[in-house]
């Protein structure tokens, strides 16, 4: 660093920056201009802005709808895996169970398929195979809820386990002879200490679940599409209506941005949590 | 049978708690369903129907995997013409016409099959009995700029560069020459305009649709070149016309209107050549015509209001007398229908609903939201002929040349062959094959395709 001049490095993360951010501005710009616009001269700025397109998805019940069915689906998914992701790692941790690490490498191996290998098996234990009465899986929440855990649950362990695997167990063990039982050491001991690793998993869960496109495609109808899926109404024969897919993209940003700048400075920690060993 | 005060709520009243589930693209006409006609008709019934909208390709495969699977997610799908024949060879779909038949009871008064245009024929079997109820119909038009072809200044340029008055083209000749007329003019002047739309995109079957339904047919090569009569041959060598001298001719002819096309067009399906039109990026094209209204009209997505001519397409000298004739057709009629599964598990209401929306009352309003006509009597509806007028009489050609344009071949093997040929076609876009060798293989891919199937002997 020394003798380097410190504006080259500023004008170096602000060159980055704008690298990083211009999609989001882009997207952003479609979002406010009519669709007359769009596939003329392309613009880096506005004359006008064409709020239109917000109002529209704004004052859309149904999109409204399957906003609410993304956040509950997302939420409820991301609690969960992180929930059975700390267990898991817990016992990956602190369990001498034979094979483990093959147990930890098994649990992966759920991503390596591609999600469209999938669809059918699920498709079918949605609709024919995991029935009761009239009721079914699919087009549901809970299906949704418990779907998304094949592909988040094995990521979160992966995620999660450095961060358990950095606390010392000498505290379990310090805890232990205090008296405390083993709920008693997960909840007191390692959650607190693991809070950083956790919620960047939680995050993440939620990101991966929020923007997931095909499961649910295939497997809503009318009680639990997503977001996402309600993307696909606006490619239509008569055009796709790029404003309107712009104005949702950016609102479904929101929440993301706002989950992300709460939690920023626990994601810097999980991410680098025990990821040296002292 | 006794006369009914109310057939509607009569009729609905056995449904009670019932919820009809239905899949369809997004589309206006399928919107207005969604957004008007559901909740008329749970309003007069009492039967809740929800419509799920959605895009072409996730609409044929949730409809398709409830159909193959049975699982009886739907009581209304939506069917284009070209895959009707496709669902009719699985037994997917309940013909319409003798459930109304078996069960009077169910029959609406206001709801009569022979109401419905010629475009209806195309979701009957051999035997007449429909297995649609028609709600999309549109052809496939050639779209001209009324300002520039009525600018004295463009028409004396067009006069001194050909020595001809402009007009739209009735020949692939004068379309050639006013395409090449307006892409130098555009050039010559830094104007963003070009001579003519090309939906010619490099690898979405868009393009190969434009070849076949729209280009290929002006030349005289019906029903994609393939003599279904003579042993599905598409070869010339075996009597079918895929790669004959009139197809090759057609491919030059549309591969030369791609080239001196918007730059988008090699990226541009059938919704980009209207987007294309309506941002007043071209002079002509063939748009379909369910997008006319919206560019002839909406001034929210469409630079080109109120400038928006209605023509025949182009064709070779002779082709539209032999069309007239009956022997052809000259552009693709377009369009689709509900049908219903034999899956479901509300037939009964689903009939009612589809009879819903296949009366004639709901008819003319629904013209005016999408610019669709199912129904014959909706022509002659006031609203629709003020409409009409603000469309430059595309409703006009709908009714009186409406039979000179025509919907898919009806072949069962529609996504086959089109995937068996469309990688050559695209190699023919990509100019890694040459038209005519092009056209050679692919109809010998064709053929091979319909042996697979069984189809050729």
């Amino acid at each position: 660093m020394q003798g380097r001049n410190p504006l080259i490095y500023v004008a170096l993360w602000l060159l980055l920056s704008l690298l990083t951010l211009f999609p989001i501005y882009w997207l952003f710009i479609i979002s406010v201009k009519p669709a007359v616009d769009l596939f003329t001269t392309p613009s880096l700025f506005l004359d006008v802005i064409y709020w239109k397109n917000y109002v529209n998805v704004l004052g859309n019940e149904t999109l409204r709808g399957y906003m609410l069915n993304s956040m509950i689906i997302s939420s409820g998914n991301a609690v969960l895996v992180t929930v059975l992701a700390f267990m898991a790692c817990y016992a990956l941790s602190r369990f001498d169970l034979a094979g483990k690490e093959n147990i930890f490498f098994w649990t992966i191996t759920n991503r390596m398929a591609p999600a469209a290998v999938f669809l059918l098996p699920f498709f079918l234990l949605f609709t024919q195979i995991i029935t009761f009465g009239d009721w079914k899986l699919y087009d549901t929440k809970i299906g949704m809820i418990l779907l998304y855990c094949t592909f988040n649950l094995p990521f979160a362990i992966w995620t999660l386990r450095p961060t358990i695997d950095g606390i010392p167990k000498e505290l379990d063990e310090a805890a232990t002879v205090d008296g405390a039982s083993t709920w008693q050491v997960i909840y007191e001991v390692i959650f607190p200490l693991a809070r950083p690793g956790l919620a960047v998993t939680l995050i993440l869960t939620w990101v991966f679940a929020w923007n997931e496109f095909l499961l649910a495609a295939t497997l809503t109808s009318f009680n639990a599409r997503t977001i996402t899926t309600g993307l696909s109404e606006y490619v239509t024969t008569t055009g796709t209506e790029w404003g309107a897919m712009a104005a949702i993209a950016v609102i479904t940003l929101i929440p993301a941005l706002i989950i992300f700048a709460v939690v920023q400075r626990h994601i810097v920690a999980g991410l680098t949590f025990g990821a040296v060993k002292e | 049978m006794p006369a009914r005060a109310d057939f509607w709520s009569d009729a609905g009243a056995k449904y009670k708690g019932v919820v009809l589930h239905g899949v369809t693209e997004s589309t206006p006409p399928s919107n207005y369903i969604k957004d008007v006609l559901a909740p008329e008709f749970e309003k007069k019934t009492g039967i809740k129907v929800q419509i799920e909208t959605t895009s072409w390709d996730q609409m044929y495969d949730k409809a398709i995997k409830d159909m193959e699977a049975k699982t009886g997610i739907y009581d209304m799908v939506y069917i284009e013409q070209d895959i009707i024949y496709a669902y009719l060879a699985r037994n997917f779909l309940v013909d319409i016409s003798k459930s109304l038949k078996d069960d009077p009871s169910l029959k609406a008064p206001e709801f009569d099959e022979t109401h419905f245009t010629t475009f209806a024929n195309y979701f009957k079997n051999a035997g007449g009995d429909l297995f649609g109820i028609p709600m999309e119909a549109f052809i496939k038009v050639y779209l001209y700029r009324t300002d520039l072809f009525n600018d004295p200044k463009v028409k004396d340029a067009f006069k001194k560069e050909t020595g001809k008055d402009l007009a739209p083209a009735k020949t692939h000749e004068e379309y050639t020459q006013i395409a090449e007329f307006f892409t130098k003019y555009g050039k010559d002047n830094g104007m963003e305009l070009w001579g003519t739309t090309a939906q010619a995109h490099t690898g979405h079957p868009a393009s190969w649709y434009e070849f076949f339904e729209s280009i290929a047919p002006t030349y005289g090569v019906y029903n994609w070149g393939i003599d279904a009569a003579n042993n599905y041959a598409a070869s010339v060598e075996n009597g079918g016309q895929m790669n004959s001298d009139k197809a090759k001719a057609a491919m030059k002819y549309w591969l030369h209107l791609r080239d001196i096309a918007p730059p988008e067009s090699a990226a541009s399906t059938w919704t980009e050549v209207a987007t294309t039109f309506a941002a007043g990026r071209v002079a002509q094209g063939l748009v379909y015509g369910e997008n006319a209204a919206w560019i002839a009209s909406d001034a929210e997505k469409s630079k080109v209001v109120g400038n928006v001519g209605v023509a025949l397409p182009p064709t070779e000298p002779n082709v539209l007398k032999e069309v007239e004739a009956g022997k052809g057709y000259l552009g693709y009629y377009d369009g689709g229908a509900f049908g219903l599964p034999v899956t479901s598990k509300n037939n009964e209401a689903a009939l009612l609903f589809l009879q819903f929306i296949g009366q004639d009352s709901v008819q003319a309003d629904w013209a005016i939201a999408a610019p669709r006509i199912t129904n014959t009597a909706t022509y002659d509806d006031p609203k629709v002929i003020d409409m009409d007028k603000k469309l430059n009489g595309y409703y006009t050609m709908l009714k009186d040349q409406g039979k000179l344009f025509a919907g898919a071949p009806p072949f069962p093997f529609h996504a086959q062959v089109r995937e068996a040929t469309a990688p050559i076609f695209y190699k023919i876009l990509l100019g890694e094959v040459g038209p005519d060798e092009g056209l050679d293989q692919m109809a010998a891919a064709a053929e091979a395709e319909l042996k697979n199937l069984g189809y050729r002997k």
